[in-house]
């Protein structure tokens, strides 16, 4: 009796495990690994594989497409990170002003871009970006005398995009900034104003350092989301756009996985992405880390 | 009790309990039927019709990109697919990515020779769903295209545009009707339509003039001289302060609205865009005629071909015999062959139903334009297409070609051809190696 009372102390802990280390080794550590082969081969199916190597990883180094979404990806997420966070605090920084009125109504019409989803957005800007009838250059002809056959879709693809994305997610961001600002410390923010210090350099010295944790995290946030981004250009352009100037990595590793079919190449371009993002990681972390501690 | 067992988890377990009864009890799907997928609803419509709620087919309307996924899955893995398989051009395609016995689809070849078929059939519809000599699907259309054309327009300016013959001569013709008529410093009037962000317009006008993107054995033929000089003379329309042509959407509302509007005076049109036009422009009822493509050169091709569906079985079809007999008794059906017309403006490839007098009826959108006998005349000499999986990505690079092609051009204010030339030179040199890179990574082939 003991001998198995004793056993099934042992064995318990393992049980209560299994059904997670079961799941987590099938759907996570089993593709993963698999995935790593995967880029290794060449592919049509299970049944017809080739290993070729390091080809793949080669082939990569010296494609055109793949430099030009690698290119066009850092641009977007460049745009997201320098505008979409100064823009986003400014927000939050306003909708926290306690003389304004109708606050709850204003945070509600600046976040709800959000809810809508990326493939909403991308459709709805691909007819405001329209040449001729497009909302856009409708406006900008009427008030400005703007021409209505400007091409933004054609020759203005990443300022699209970017335009685009700031409706989107601006007011996403501003949440998080609204919700750090929230708990900045009135008693120290009291005590500069008392000091003397002027708004100035109350935002510099007090709120940035207070809001800085929160603002690491929205910065590596968006930075994955650009990185990650696919839907926006897929609809905008309902493809790369032309000259690929709407061709991002996600985009680049679904044209060669899906619509080309080489799984082995799409799996390949998932790793170097997937390792772009483990080093912005870090290096945010690292950033982050070296900041507190001065 | 209701602290041991709480009202909400009863609940819940009730709701479980009284899903996976219906999920279980749910009658099955009609096992007796045979599947048919296919992916418009207009060609569901259509089946439907003809089979009728209690016919032996169940006819399925899919996604394309569902339609895409499901397809290679069955074909890769051997898991059922349907029992008929009505699929698009660039999708079918990717079933010839891989070594020729893997080819998913059931090689046709010996079954329609030995129906007497194969005559029977046009002969350039055939061509994209031949690979290695052999057949794999029935051609469900033939696709030549046409002009239409602002007949309300040229008519009242006294231009019977219909004389013209080449290219040259129906922009000749068309200039004194384009340009900038507001005055407001902008062109408000081009003669024909031609996209730069979709390659079909480019693709459509290179075959037309006889270059195909790859040739006999499959390698690419992008920067042959015949696609040079197609560019360049393409690039050309775009040129100048009053350009010809016009980058409109090919596919959306605001495309349909600005030619509507009378921003273009022609665009290429298939048969099935001769339906797209009744459906989508309503205000150019009666004011449309169609007439054949205007050739590169005196004598030339006056047609071309765009779009292309076949109709497949699987390898690993469960009921291969029966679903052989079923397209085949669909495929020499007249009424398939009229509805099609009449429903979706789209001609069979079954030379037979020519002679039908359904598509000698005028029609009034067209100004009583017979358009089936129309579109009849040019059916056989649709350009050849090889069945390249590397279609879809090659037109797309052209379109690339295209636009940046005009861009340097317009950059550089050259207008003439010998300016050009050099520019769609390198440009298809560019992408002809865009391709040939891409291709040279497939090892099964």
């Amino acid at each position: 009796m003991s001998f198995f009372s004793n056993r099934s102390v042992q064995v318990a802990p393992y049980l209560f495990l299994a059904p997670f280390a079961s799941v987590f080794l099938v759907f996570m550590v089993y593709p993963l690994f698999q995935s790593v082969i995967l880029a290794m081969e060449q592919t049509f199916g299970p049944e017809h594989t080739q290993f070729v190597g390091f080809a793949n990883l080669r082939y990569v180094f010296g494609d055109p497409f793949f430099y030009t979404a690698l290119r066009n990806t850092f641009i977007f997420a460049a745009a997201s990170v320098l505008l979409q966070m100064p823009l986003s605090l400014a927000l939050a920084m306003l909708l926290n002003q306690p003389w304004l009125k109708g606050r709850w109504l204003l945070r509600l019409i600046f976040f709800s871009p959000a809810l809508v989803g990326a493939v909403f957005v991308g459709v709805m800007f691909s007819i405001i970006f329209e040449r001729r009838t497009g909302l856009l250059n409708v406006v900008l002809h009427r008030l400005f005398g703007f021409s209505l056959d400007f091409p933004w879709l054609q020759e203005y693809a990443m300022p699209a995009m970017i335009i685009a994305s700031l409706w989107m997610w601006t007011g996403f961001n501003m949440l998080y900034f609204l919700a750090a600002l929230q708990n900045v410390d009135k008693e120290l923010m009291e005590a500069a104003h008392m000091d003397g210090a002027g708004p100035w350099d109350r935002f510099l010295n007090v709120t940035l350092p207070a809001i800085r944790p929160i603002g690491g995290f929205v910065v590596l946030l968006s930075l994955i989301g650009a990185f990650q981004v696919f839907e926006l250009p897929f609809l905008l352009f309902d493809g790369p756009g032309v000259d690929n100037r709407g061709l991002t990595i996600v985009m680049y590793l679904y044209q060669s996985g899906f619509q080309l079919g080489d799984l082995g190449y799409a799996s390949t371009i998932g790793w170097i992405l997937a390792i772009i993002l483990i080093a912005l990681s870090w290096l945010q972390r690292r950033l982050s880390r070296n900041e507190s501690y001065s | 009790m209701f602290e041991r067992y709480p009202l909400g988890l009863l609940v819940i377990l009730m709701v479980a309990v009284a899903s996976a009864a219906f999920v279980a009890l749910r009658p099955s799907a009609d096992s007796d039927k045979l599947v048919f997928w296919t992916f418009t609803q207009d060609h569901q419509d259509i089946f439907r019709e003809i089979y009728g709620p209690e016919g032996i087919v169940d006819v399925q309307l899919l996604d394309m990109q569902a339609f895409e996924r499901r397809m290679l899955s069955g074909f890769f893995t051997g898991t059922p697919v349907a029992d008929i398989i009505m699929v698009e051009r660039s999708v079918a395609s990717q079933a010839w990515r891989g070594p020729t016995e893997a080819i998913g689809f059931l090689d046709l070849t010996d079954r329609l020779e030995a129906e007497g078929l194969l005559d029977r059939i046009n002969a350039p519809s055939q061509r994209p769903w031949t690979v290695d000599g052999r057949i794999y699907g029935l051609p469900f259309d033939v696709h030549p295209v046409m002009l239409a054309y602002r007949a309300d327009i040229y008519d009242a300016a006294g231009i019977d545009i219909a004389q013209a013959e080449t290219w040259d001569e129906f922009m000749e013709m068309s200039r004194p009707l384009i340009g900038d008529l507001t005055g407001n410093g902008s062109v408000d009037r081009f003669a024909l339509e031609v996209s730069q962000m979709d390659g079909l317009s480019i693709v459509m006008l290179m075959q037309q003039a006889g270059a195909d993107l790859f040739d006999e054995a499959d390698q690419p033929t992008l920067n042959a001289e015949l696609n040079v000089e197609v560019l360049t003379r393409t690039a050309q329309w775009f040129s100048g302060d009053e350009p010809v042509a016009a980058d409109i959407p090919l596919f959306t509302g605001a495309g349909e609205r600005l030619r509507g509007e009378g921003l273009v005076l022609a665009w290429m049109c298939p048969d099935w865009r001769a339906r797209r036009n009744i459906l989508y422009i309503e205000g150019l009822h009666g004011k449309l005629r169609l007439m054949p493509l205007p050739a590169w050169e005196k004598g030339g091709r006056r047609t071309s071909v765009w779009g292309g569906t076949m109709l497949g079985l699987p390898k690993n079809g469960e009921r291969t015999e029966e679903a052989w007999e079923q397209i085949l008794h669909l495929y020499t059906s007249p009424e398939l062959g009229r509805t099609k017309w009449e429903k979706l403006y789209i001609l069979s490839p079954f030379k037979d139903f020519w002679d039908d007098p359904v598509f000698d009826q005028p029609d009034p959108y067209y100004q009583n334009q017979p358009i089936g006998r129309l579109y009849l005349e040019l059916a056989d000499s649709v350009p050849e297409r090889t069945p390249s999986v590397y279609f879809p990505f090659a037109a797309q690079q052209l379109a690339d070609a295209l636009h940046r092609t005009v861009r340097r051009m317009r950059q550089s204010g050259f207008t003439e051809y010998a300016d050009i030339e050099p520019l769609a030179r390198r440009e298809l040199d560019r992408v002809q190696a865009n391709v040939e890179n891409l291709m040279s990574r497939n090892v099964f082939q």
